[in-house]
């Protein structure tokens, strides 16, 4: 078996990419695509970027889910779980954002970095998870 | 049925020749043309999907490209020779 590399994305990396809020995003998905890398998509993630970009960007955001880089990533009992247990502590610390916990758990997983605009929810559940900050704009 | 297989004939560098079949074997495939297509069928996968982009999207900024790829390959590789 190849090894797989790539990133994994949050949903601000989501909303970067269908946006051009920086141009960094849409570099990352087409290197991606062109090295024939993978970004596991949490499903999580998706719903927050669906509900984040306008509706002109509805289109683009269609075809980055053709992109031969996005794997969806559900969110199934098992996976839930993990996440859920390794998000405990943010709970005690005031409210669990689901699709970090989702993004730290897949690139735990997968033994990838996460390609994100934010990272503080993902360093609240793992200090320790790789990340990989897209540049500001 | 599937279709008829046109034969096409490639020049490849010794090494690179020797590496294939080695993949390819390594990889299972019945024959190295099998290997051979399907990494040619991925790759126009991308090519096109490539495409579709830059026509809704635009080009990528060259230099944040550049910067994407050394990131996701490692500091180290200056430039895959896909990405040129």
């Amino acid at each position: 078996m190849g090894v797989v590399s790539g990133r994994v994305l949050t949903s601000s990396a989501i909303v970067d990419i269908a946006t051009n809020r920086s141009v960094y995003g849409r570099a990352f998905l087409v290197a991606a695509v062109e090295l024939g890398m993978t970004f596991p998509t949490p499903s999580s993630a998706l719903l927050q970027a669906w509900a984040a970009v306008p509706p002109e960007a509805r289109a683009l955001l269609e075809l980055f889910l053709d992109a031969p880089a996005i794997v969806v990533e559900g969110l199934g009992a098992a996976v839930a779980a993990r996440a859920g247990v390794r998000a405990h502590p943010t709970q005690q610390a005031g409210r669990v954002d689901v699709a970090a916990a989702h993004a730290v758990e897949v690139a735990i997983e997968r033994g990838l970095a996460i390609l994100t605009a934010e990272p503080g929810p993902l360093r609240a559940i793992d200090p320790e998870v790789e990340i990989e900050e897209l540049p500001a704009p | 049925m599937s279709p008829k297989k046109e034969r096409i004939t490639v020049s490849l560098d010794p090494d690179l020749a020797a590496e294939l079949k080695a993949a390819a074997e390594r990889a299972g495939a019945a024959s190295v043309s099998e290997y051979v297509e399907g990494a040619l069928d991925a790759r126009m996968v991308r090519e096109r999907w490539l495409a579709r982009w830059r026509a809704a999207a635009g080009e990528v900024d060259p230099e944040a490209l550049a910067y994407a790829r050394r990131r996701l390959l490692g500091e180290q590789v200056a430039q895959h020779p896909w990405a040129s």
